[in-house]
């Protein structure tokens, strides 16, 4: 899965959670959606790692501050498991 | 600032069994962990505060049959030692982090300055109806949602010795919160929040800025506070030195 294709599942499931008219960027941070509350958060790292089949360190999900760091994240576990 | 830490740690947890045993919550005291107790959607619905030494112990079972039972907390509050070790834990039983917190601690000292606050800002003890309301309005939306700040509880609050309620008005609005719980050994700054609409203006930075002033001219006790990764910045600045992290969990009961 290349980063175009993590991004475009990332985005998948944040609008499920925040709603379809959701602007969702690399850059876009939990300040900028009004309804990503601490719940909300939680829902998002949990479909994540399932739709994904990635278990995210806990020091991983606190440096977590916009949706491009998800990225990041995914990206990195796919290479270290090749 | 010897055992600041653990001054850091004790703070949070007295003022978490501050608002159980004072204010009518119910609180279950286990070797490990204990619970606050309230009503659905109001903070704090249900708290565990964790030492991190019960997976090692048999109270670990007791406190997941509790999970299991349904009596799951709105929030988990966990200490850093072992974390590791903790953390795969509290997700079998459904909890998943969010967020941390930074224990951060200031040294009082007596030729602190009280910030000239402009005419257009006031910072009052919160006390009538109305100031309680935007208080409550302002840490709801911006620290607690989607739970919500009882009013009785906060009534409650301010009634207790030790715990003082600010808000920072600005024109005549309430834009900034703080609750300050004063331990024997400490004082522990809480609730600091800054409406949406008036963030990024330094209204927090006055009001924290007071608060050290103020604190500062009747007690030489260390002031502490856990900032999220945000306030880290801004507290450093103010000259608070960072200690040891706190994380939280949240109860995921969902299939997702």
């Amino acid at each position: 899965m290349n980063r175009q294709q993590i991004f475009a599942g990332i985005e998948a499931i944040a609008k499920k959670i925040f709603g379809d008219e959701t602007i969702i960027t690399e850059e876009t941070t939990s300040a900028d959606i009004e309804k990503w509350d601490s719940m909300n958060h939680v829902i998002l790292i949990a479909t994540i790692e399932k739709e994904f089949a990635v278990t995210l360190d806990i020091m991983e999900i606190i440096g977590i501050a916009k949706f491009g760091d998800f990225a990041d994240l995914i990206e990195k576990k796919q290479n270290q498991c090749k | 600032m010897d055992n600041i830490e653990v001054e850091i740690r004790n703070n949070l947890y007295e003022f978490y069994d501050c608002v159980a045993q004072n204010c009518g919550i119910y609180s279950e005291k286990q070797d490990h962990w204990s619970v606050i107790k309230n009503i659905p959607k109001v903070w704090p619905r249900i708290i565990y505060r964790i030492n991190t030494e019960i997976v090692e112990q048999k109270s670990s079972i007791i406190f997941a049959e509790k999970v299991k039972s349904g009596s799951y907390p709105e929030l988990l509050i966990s200490g850093d030692e072992n974390i590791q070790l903790v953390d795969p834990f509290f997700r079998t039983l459904g909890f998943y982090p969010f967020s941390a917190w930074k224990g951060m601690a200031f040294k009082n000292s007596f030729d602190m300055v009280l910030p000239q606050l402009p005419e257009t800002v006031k910072i009052v003890r919160c006390e009538s109806a109305d100031d309680m309301d935007q208080w409550i309005q302002i840490v709801t939306s911006e620290l607690i949602a989607p739970v919500q700040f009882d009013k009785v509880l906060l009534g409650n609050l301010i009634d207790q010795s030790g715990i003082e309620v600010y808000l920072l008005k600005y024109n005549g609005k309430g834009v900034s919160t703080m609750l300050v719980f004063n331990s024997e050994t400490s004082t522990g700054l809480y609730f600091i929040a800054t409406k949406k609409t008036a963030q990024r203006q330094g209204f927090a930075k006055l009001l924290v800025q007071h608060i050290l002033s103020q604190n500062a001219r009747k007690s030489n006790l260390p002031l502490i506070l856990h900032a999220t990764k945000t306030g880290e910045a801004l507290y450093s600045k103010l000259g608070f030195k960072p200690f040891n992290q706190f994380f939280l969990y949240r109860y995921l009961n969902a299939n997702l």
